[in-house]
């Protein structure tokens, strides 16, 4: 299995104390895929039924830290990119 | 000094496999720098229009570019962020926070500049947050002042707060008769800052610098050949240059009426040679009760024919002016005083001494920018 690959941009670049950072993190991973699954039943008298399901594989944990600390709210997420805010 | 923010995201997947990144932001400190400056006000959206916002539910308002257009306020807990608010062509505020519904709102990174020349005011009211914004080629940048106030009323909470704001450039004007541009006078009276009452206003590291626009309103400087600079190279001019006015009435409908500053004799830009008359980067009075309980810290002060004028305040019985640290000034004040360490930077001039947190040495002095230590402070 592969590693994500991450990137992460924080904007503004500059920024005064009480303003708000935001981090855009974007990852990836070649083993991600998205799995659907599809369970037909059929009955005695040939009725059907049909239910599916999804499931992401590898899809990831996104944690953040920062020095000096603060505390990161994620806003947004996606199945390759999560936003979080912070105040500076 | 501005810290260095570092933040690593760590992304894990299910087998356990970690990728990381990281970015850096700077945590800014000191009055803003023209480097800075620069990024704010960086706009993607363009509104026309005069606009009010009244939500009362933490709008926020990201990137536009209020052109020809006022922006007023009636909600609360409103934000907007890398705006560029250019007004109308009445003589309304750009910014509007009179409503007395108003509580709360938040300006990040904007800029407030007129887009069509005019005698009026960049922000009016109170309850306001400003944060790394720019005002400039204004009457008055920030003008506190409560809506219907009633003298029962006296002693209350401005709510503002200006965090690293810059305020620069005021434009002059200049009037056919007294009240044309001014109650009483022919020339506009421009202050960076003006409080006309009321308790807990903060300056926490903003550059006000009181000197005139050039090239905008009534101030147009040319060579003495008579060809009129650009603002660049009006801006560009050195300190012993002179300053050189078109000449009163030259102008389409007969502007200047007046001459725009009166020359203190120094020669000097940095001696305050354009610095009067009747401009200050902060007016503080009492027509709306006493103007009292500041945070003025680390802030950075120009110009001025009196830099800071308190003399419209007078102590009061159980009055305090606050706390004033750190603040560092020019000597660029039309009225030069003596001199040297003695031109007239803050003229409180009401009895305050004792009433006041003004050190002049050691922790948290008050000084010149090169450092030197006041004197003359009128308390």
């Amino acid at each position: 299995m592969a590693s994500p690959t991450v990137t992460a941009t924080l904007t503004p670049a500059t920024v005064a104390p009480g303003g708000v950072l935001t981090l855009t993190v974007t990852h990836a991973d070649t083993d991600r895929a998205a799995l659907a699954v599809s369970i037909t039943v059929t009955d005695s008298t040939g009725a059907t039924g049909t239910t599916t399901a999804n499931a992401v594989i590898d899809q990831g944990a996104v944690t953040v830290t920062s020095s000096p600390a603060r505390a990161w709210t994620l806003v947004s997420s996606t199945l390759n990119q999560s936003v979080f805010t912070a105040i500076a | 000094m501005p810290t260095t923010l570092t933040v690593t995201a760590t992304v894990t997947d299910a087998g356990g496999h970690v990728g990381s990144a990281t970015a850096t932001a700077t945590i800014a400190d000191g009055v803003p720098t023209d480097a800075e400056i620069a990024t704010w006000g960086q706009t993607t959206t363009t509104v026309t229009s005069n606009t009010t916002y009244s939500s009362t539910s933490g709008q926020v308002v990201n990137g536009v570019h209020f052109d020809g257009a006022r922006v007023s306020f009636t909600g609360t807990d409103i934000t907007l962020n890398d705006c560029l608010i250019t007004g109308d062509a009445s003589g309304s505020a750009l910014v509007s926070v009179t409503n007395t519904n108003a509580r709360r709102i938040v300006l990040n990174r904007c800029v407030i500049r007129p887009k069509t020349p005019g005698n009026r005011n960049g922000i009016q009211g109170q309850n306001f947050i400003f944060n790394d914004c720019l005002i400039e080629e204004v009457t008055d940048g920030v003008s506190v002042a409560k809506s219907g106030y009633t003298a029962a009323q006296s002693g209350w909470a401005t709510g503002v707060e200006l965090h690293r704001v810059v305020i620069r450039r005021l434009s002059r004007w200049t009037g056919a008769a007294p009240g044309d541009v001014h109650p009483t006078d022919r020339v506009t009276h421009n202050d960076g800052f003006v409080q006309a009452g009321g308790s807990g206003t903060v300056l926490d590291r903003c550059l006000i610098d009181a000197r005139p626009a050039l090239q905008v309103g009534h101030v147009l400087l040319q060579s003495a050949a008579g060809v009129v600079y650009t603002k660049a190279q009006a801006y560009a001019l050195a300190d012993t240059a002179a300053r050189i006015s078109v000449p009163i009435g030259s102008q389409p409908g007969g502007w200047p009426y007046v001459a725009p500053w009166d020359s203190n004799g120094t020669g000097l830009y940095s001696r305050g040679e354009m610095s009067g008359p009747d401009f200050s980067a902060m007016m503080i009075l009492s027509s709306q009760g006493p103007s009292t309980d500041f945070t003025v810290t680390g802030c950075e002060f120009r110009g001025g024919e009196n830099m800071v004028n308190g003399g419209g305040n007078p102590w009061v019985t159980g009055a305090h002016l606050g706390v004033w640290t750190d603040n560092r000034c020019d000597r660029s004040q039309a009225n030069q005083g003596s001199g040297g360490n003695n031109t007239n930077t803050y003229r409180f001039s009401g009895n305050w001494a004792g009433h006041i947190t003004f050190p002049l040495t050691g922790p948290g002095a008050n000084t010149y920018i090169d450092g030197a230590t006041m004197t003359g402070v009128q308390f």
